[in-house]
């Protein structure tokens, strides 16, 4: 009897044991303990700058007192973010200078056949030893007030922000879904 | 009884991958604006598939990627192509000019059609395809608002029936291929 009545603390303690054994095993010893970030095939599809070479445009965007961000024309950026690390990460901010006034976080969802984006407000998370995806109608950057059109072939730099791990540069290729 | 109804739409012509329209109705008919600011008038286009979207031109996202999809759709047809319009109606009409949905189209294809008007136009356009649009106004974004939309692709036959309907991210493939079923008669 006395061997069946093991502490609820005993069997915490073996469960860390047990559990961190299973870290060690399963991620190899080459994990690194901080966050480890990469991007992968980052990409946009083409965009025309609606901007460049109209007056009226401009005038109109002028006109209706928005900021250029907030008229001008509008693209969308994907990649697939991994994290080789053992701890979880989180992308808070990106930037794409040169190509766009502003890029923000936004995610696409559906509810009953309408679509909604929406600013993702905490950022999005890449958990340890796990990838995110930032595809079609769900995560992706949201390019604002582009500073020229976007075409198949052209490549630009986004410089993306994390909690934790350093900036991160990627190349973005603009090309057909 | 229900038994033969089966039989019967199963086998009493092409299995759609679109979801058909029961009972067969002329698609409403409306009159906008093109990118070239010409009346474009629904009716006058009998004879040819109209493929009908709502969207707008600030939309980063699902708008493209349906125009995407017309495009691979366009591409799949070949020459049976001419006979489809491809048409995207702004639920944007704020920003979304003739002039600017000229140019967003033309980056997919100088053969689509991007319609607007007034809110009194539109708005009915709306109502009759059943088309829900919300201005939303998000903190902490750039955007000055965005636009949640129904983004359902629909299909209007050569007699101007309103025949299909496709749910978002319908593949292209199966989208070309009721056309081209359609278009065979």
């Amino acid at each position: 009897m006395t061997l069946r009545r093991v502490s609820v603390r005993g069997v915490a303690a073996l469960s860390l044991i047990v559990g961190a054994v299973g870290v060690l095993v399963g991620c190899g010893p080459m994990a690194p303990p901080a966050p480890a970030i990469t991007g992968e095939d980052a990409w946009s599809r083409p965009s025309a700058a609606m901007t460049a070479g109209s007056e009226d445009m401009n005038e109109a965007a002028d006109a209706a007192g928005g900021q250029e961000a907030g008229q001008g024309a509008t693209g969308a950026v994907f990649m697939t973010l991994k994290n080789d690390g053992r701890r979880p990460d989180t992308l808070i901010a990106a930037h794409a200078d040169g190509i766009a006034e502003a890029v923000e976080l936004h995610r696409t969802t559906e509810e009953d056949g309408v679509m909604k984006m929406q600013p993702v407000e905490s950022g999005i998370e890449i958990p340890a030893q796990s990838e995110v995806v930032l595809k079609p109608g769900d995560y992706h950057m949201m390019l604002l007030g582009l500073k020229r059109d976007l075409k198949v072939g052209d490549t630009f730099t986004v410089t993306l922000s994390f909690e934790l791990s350093d900036p991160l540069e990627l190349s973005v290729e603009v090309r057909e879904p | 009884m229900i038994l033969g109804l089966l039989l019967l739409s199963s086998c009493g012509g092409p299995r759609f991958h679109g979801n058909v329209r029961q009972p067969v109705q002329p698609a409403p008919d409306f009159s906008l604006i093109d990118q070239e600011g010409r009346t474009w008038r629904l009716s006058d286009h009998k004879g040819g598939v109209v493929v009908m979207y709502f969207g707008y031109t600030y939309c980063p996202d699902v708008c493209p990627t349906t125009l995407g999809d017309f495009k691979r759709i366009q591409t799949a047809l070949g020459e049976k192509a001419d006979e489809v319009w491809f048409v995207l109606i702004t639920v944007d009409p704020e920003r979304d000019t003739p002039e600017r949905l000229g140019k967003y189209i033309s980056f997919f294809s100088p053969h689509f059609v991007g319609l607007t008007g007034s809110v009194e136009d539109l708005t009915p356009v709306y109502e009759a395809y059943d088309i829900y649009v919300e201005k939303v106004y998000p903190e902490d974004s750039a955007a000055d608002y965005l636009v949640n939309h129904t983004a359902t692709v629909f299909l209007v036959d050569p007699e101007g029936n309103w025949r299909l309907v496709y749910e978002y991210g319908t593949p292209p493939d199966e989208i070309a291929e009721d056309i081209d079923d359609i278009l065979n008669g």
